[in-house]
């Protein structure tokens, strides 16, 4: 529809203006010259003969200039066209929703300002460009929704306020599903209002992923095992674009740059996972980038001290790794920390972990002396002329469920059967990382390894071996393995005399057979949860078979307690969350431990008591840095690194092709810049204005009445050239 | 305009002609194409045999025939009589019809004449050249009838009466001056040479027929269409109220819009004119007003030389 920017009593004026061609004209005919003429008979057929021709002409003249007048008249009056909307006539009330990115990748700088500086003056723009009876609603979309004002407010000073104080968050951000509780606000209004929805982002992609792409998204949780495949997408919540009314006008502000460049680090690798005081290790730090080809510097700090500097090519699409050898460290925890040269995204340069070396790895072996006689001198044997095993050992009546912890590795040597609090403990244990080495004994019959659902394979009996049987050669299924892989080259034949072993029908399905004879497993291991359980066939002692006695039990014992210390009882870092389990991460972590944040203020460590047991969250690790905790001695200790989940650095820029069918309203608006949003809010609002181009067609329409009226002035030969009459006055035509 | 006020206080040839004008006439001549019978000896063919070194054609001998003139030779050949007989030059009686009717008074711009002066200029011009050449000249003067006759003589005198005559008139009356020629083509009886100076506006078909008259009478005729040239080429540049000076009919015109169809229409009308006479061998001329008389009568009576050779 079209209404006029302008006065009513302009537009008359205008329409007055319309009738100066004709009163022009009448004018000019009635003023008119006497003349005398010597007859006017062939003045009055040449009129008969044209007069319909002029008529004409004079008709189309009048008519260009009226047009013409008509044009500028308009063209002054600033007609404006709208689409849509509630309302035909005038400007309607309105309810807006506004929707703000709030993830980390709004921090990219343009020029002297950043893309969330330029989201809030957006932001504040819609909102000033409300009159008193609209209302608003704003929400920031953080890895939650944060409802800045979740009920339709018409206070806009409240909302400018609020506004000015917002930050972005550390993380990726909820964009869809902030846009669906926008919405739904919205919807709240039983009123009939005409509704917007801005959404003011970075012009990044990812925040768009699940938004119309067909089914509703669901959540996508962070598959630590899928992080080495494919970049992460970002959490999108539901969308359901049934919710959203079709005449919804939506205003897309992306603010961030057109061809954004950035480099992260975004993931690193511990090669051993498990460090060895004064033995040195390898660090693997991968690299994402947006934008061309080119070569960045990254620098490894470890506890603040700058250990090396490497520069690396990338390109070609894929992400770059580059490799730090980590010197020998102390034993202990070491806060080291992955640097990138400033670039636009400045949050994302720096990748925090925690290197933890080990002096001895605290071992726990259950079961009688002679159960484990040959176990305990094999793990306390000292290898390259130190122990790096420290071994505890209690009879499986004297267990100690609460402290099971603080140990890496545990040892059943013929400790079955078990309590059910003791089993609840130690598979809590093996979850949370650790890990748990299984050798049946005479104490156990089959039926109590039921109980006990964490195992490889579930025992179904005993079996005797014939005296005849008992040489059995010994072949490593999984030579790669980490407890296998120094055996890989013996060259002995690994051979044992077995009295009876455990046999089992079926393995489980994560089950892996390690070690076995002639199909038959000797060793087999499953991952439980963060950790892992191994089971053996045969007992720790001499009674089934001459296993301990065997040159490999030693070196099998030592290795597959370096790799339970490596196996999911250390993470090396985590991502930023708002609440994080201790148990898995700071299993040394009491209730009453003062963890700090890189600022140096504390975090909130909460307990709570489930089925029977105390858990500990630390909350509010919103913050990417290294947390502390402290020790015994009162000494802060690195004890957590905390990176901002790494998603938001992939500023890939966002494709518009089809983004209207994708969000699924009929009007939507994208705009690059605030004069862009300011022209779409107007073009929306008040109506798209073509007074432009009326002046284009009323300077067309001059132009072609000057050429046409000139060209019906314009005196034609005159009769006496056409005859041409010479001197003597003879015609020749 | 001072020259116009000079010219009303001086009568005959001195009103319309300055001496220049008559210095640059003196020597041009007025021929005729055909034979024209005069009344006394000139330079002009006679249709009768007389007695100038020119040999015609021989005749029996009949009675009263002069026997000096028997061709003896012939009669040695062919013992008949036969008379020698030799071509008769004359002297040229011209007759200037003059139009005075309304429509000749218009004149477009004060820098050029009205019609009806050009016209009596152009006659005291072609009278002057005329009687110069020892020519007799006559003079109608007329708008839809002959208000004035003056008849043929050679002397400079009767040319400057017959101007003082016209000098009398003003314009007035329709422009129906096919009457007026009916009745100059009556009144002359011999063989003459017969300049109509008019605009033609009147009744196309009855000029032209009384043109034919004259032919028909065997008289050499001249038209001599005189035009002013907003005539022409309709010269209006604004919008103007036409009264017409006749019928003093009005009519509002768009000069600049109407010219094409005007061109067009007067064109055809001119041509009409031109087409009849070329058909009755009459010579038609276009006199514009705003063109200098002298070289416009130079010019003519020279071409109409060259033609008469």
């Amino acid at each position: 529809m079209i209404e006029l920017l302008v006065p009513g009593y302009f537009v008359v004026g205008g329409l007055i203006g319309v009738v100066i061609p004709l009163v022009l004209h009448l004018i000019q005919s009635s003023r008119t010259v006497r003349e005398p003429f010597p007859t006017i008979r062939f003045l009055l057929l040449a009129q008969k003969k044209s007069s319909h021709k002029i008529k004409m002409e004079n008709i189309l003249l009048w008519l260009i200039r009226t047009f013409l007048l008509v044009a500028l008249a308009l063209a002054f009056a600033m007609p404006m066209l709208r689409h849509g909307g509630a309302a035909w006539v005038g400007r309607s009330a309105r309810d807006v929703a506004i929707v703000i990115d709030g993830s980390y990748s709004m921090d990219y700088k343009l020029g002297r300002s950043t893309a969330w500086e330029k989201a809030i003056e957006t932001a504040i723009v819609v909102l000033e460009g409300l009159s008193e009876q609209d209302r608003f609603c704003i929400f920031v979309a953080r890895d939650y929704v944060d409802p800045v004002i979740e009920q339709l407010s018409s206070d806009r000073e409240e909302a400018v306020t609020r506004l000015k104080g917002l930050s972005f968050s550390q993380t990726s951000s909820e964009l869809a599903t902030a846009i669906m509780e926008a919405n739904d606000s919205l919807r709240e209004s039983k009123q009939k209002r005409e509704r917007e929805i801005h959404i003011i982002t970075d012009n990044q992609a990812l925040p768009w992923v699940g938004i119309g792409e067909g089914e509703s998204s669901t959540n996508l949780a962070a598959d630590k095992e899928g992080e080495d495949d494919a970049p992460k997408v970002a959490a999108m919540g539901n969308w359901d674009v049934s919710k959203l009314d079709k005449r919804t006008a939506v205003f897309v502000s992306l603010l961030g740059a057109e061809a954004p460049e950035n480099i992260a680090p975004i993931d690193v690798k511990l090669e051993p996972e498990l460090i060895m005081a004064d033995m040195p290790a390898r660090a693997t730090i991968r690299l994402g980038y947006t934008g061309p080809p080119r070569s960045t510097a990254a620098t490894l700090y470890i506890d603040d001290e700058e250990i090396a500097s490497r520069s690396i090519p990338i390109g070609g699409g894929e992400a770059g790794a580059l490799s730090f050898i980590v010197p020998p460290l102390t034993p202990g925890r070491h806060a080291a920390r992955i640097e990138l040269p400033d670039d636009n995204l400045e949050l994302d340069n720096i990748f925090h972990f925690l290197l933890k070396a080990e002096d001895q790895l605290p071992t726990l072996v259950i079961g009688g002396r002679d159960d484990t006689l040959f176990l305990r001198s094999a793990l306390q044997a000292e290898l390259g002329g130190r122990a790096s095993i420290k071994t505890d050992w209690v009879e499986p009546s004297a267990i100690d469920t609460g402290g099971l912890n603080t140990f890496s590795s545990i040892f059943l040597c013929n400790a079955i059967p078990l309590s059910a609090g003791e089993i609840g403990a130690i598979q809590r244990f093996v979850e949370a990382g650790g890990l748990l080495v299984i050798f049946p004994g005479d104490r156990a019959s089959p039926s109590d390894y039921t109980s006990l659902a964490f195992l490889p394979a579930t025992p179904a009996g005993v079996r005797q071996i014939l005296s005849s049987e008992r040489k059995r050669v010994l072949s490593w299924d999984a030579p790669y393995h980490p407890i296998l892989q120094s055996l890989g080259d013996a060259s002995a034949i690994p051979a044992v005399d077995v009295g009876q072993t455990l046999v089992w029908d079926t393995l489980h399905a994560r089950a892996e057979k390690l070690i076995s004879h002639n199909g038959e497993p000797m060793l087999v291991g499953r991952p439980v949860g963060r950790g892992y359980v191994l089971l053996f066939a045969t007992s720790a002692d001499r009674s089934w078979s001459d296993l301990p006695l065997s040159p490999y039990f030693l070196p099998i014992s030592h290795q597959v307690v370096h790799f339970g210390a490596g196996v999911g009882s250390f993470t090396p870092y985590v991502w930023c969350a708002k609440s994080l389990p201790l148990e898995g991460y700071l299993p040394e972590a009491e209730a009453n431990s003062v963890i700090r944040a890189p600022n140096g203020q504390k975090v909130p460590v909460r307990s709570a008591l489930v089925e029977g047991r105390t858990l500990l969250n630390v909350e509010d690790l919103m913050h990417a840095g290294m947390y502390t905790m402290n020790d015994g001695a009162g000494v802060a200790q690195p004890a957590l690194a905390v990176n901002m989940s790494r998603d938001e650095s992939d500023l890939t820029p966002l494709n518009l092709e089809g983004l209207e069918e994708r969000i699924g309203v009929s009007s939507v608006y994208v705009s690059s810049d605030l004069e862009d949003l300011k022209r779409q809010l107007e073009e929306s609002r008040v109506g798209r204005t073509f007074g432009e181009q009326l002046l284009w067609l009323a300077l067309i329409l001059a132009v072609v009445e000057f050429f046409y009226a000139n060209a019906l002035m314009k005196r034609g030969p005159a009769l006496s050239e056409h005859l041409t009459i010479d001197a003597s006055g003879k015609v020749s035509a | 305009m001072a020259d116009e006020a000079d010219s009303a206080e001086k009568e005959g040839i001195r009103a319309f002609l300055n001496p220049e004008e008559m210095h640059k006439l003196n020597r041009l001549v007025l021929l005729s194409r055909y034979v024209v019978e005069g009344n006394l000896a000139g330079a002009h063919r006679s249709p009768l045999k007389g007695a100038s070194s020119e040999f015609a054609d021989h005749k029996a001998y009949g009675l009263g025939d002069d026997p000096k003139h028997i061709d003896w030779r012939v009669f040695g050949r062919t013992e008949r009589h036969f008379i020698k007989r030799y071509e008769d030059d004359t002297n040229l009686r011209v007759y200037l019809a003059v139009d005075r009717s309304n429509s000749m008074g218009y004149g477009s711009e004060e820098k050029n004449d009205t019609k009806y002066r050009y016209a009596c200029r152009l006659a005291a011009a072609i009278g002057y050249v005329v009687v110069k050449a020892r020519d007799s000249l006559g003079m109608y003067i007329h708008a839809d009838e002959v208000d004035a006759v003056m008849p043929a003589r050679n002397s400079l005198n009767h040319l400057n009466n017959s101007l003082k005559t016209l000098q009398t008139f003003e314009p007035a009356s329709t422009t129906e001056i096919a009457g007026a020629l009916n009745q100059v083509a009556s009144s002359i009886r011999h063989r003459a040479l017969v300049v109509v100076i008019s605009d033609m506006l009147g009744d196309q078909d009855a000029i032209n027929l009384a043109l034919a008259h004259l032919r028909k009478r065997k008289h050499d005729v001249i038209v001599l269409q005189v035009l002013d040239p907003y005539e022409l080429d309709l010269g209006f540049k604004k919008n103007c109220r036409i009264e017409d000076l006749e019928s003093e009919e009005k009519l509002v015109i768009d000069p600049r819009r109407l010219r094409a169809s005007y061109n067009e229409v007067f064109g055809e009308f001119l041509n009409g004119y031109r087409q009849a006479c070329a058909g009755m061998k009459i010579d038609y001329r276009i006199a514009r007003t705003d063109e200098p008389l002298d070289t416009f009568v130079r010019a003519y009576l020279e071409e109409r030389r060259r033609m008469s050779k």
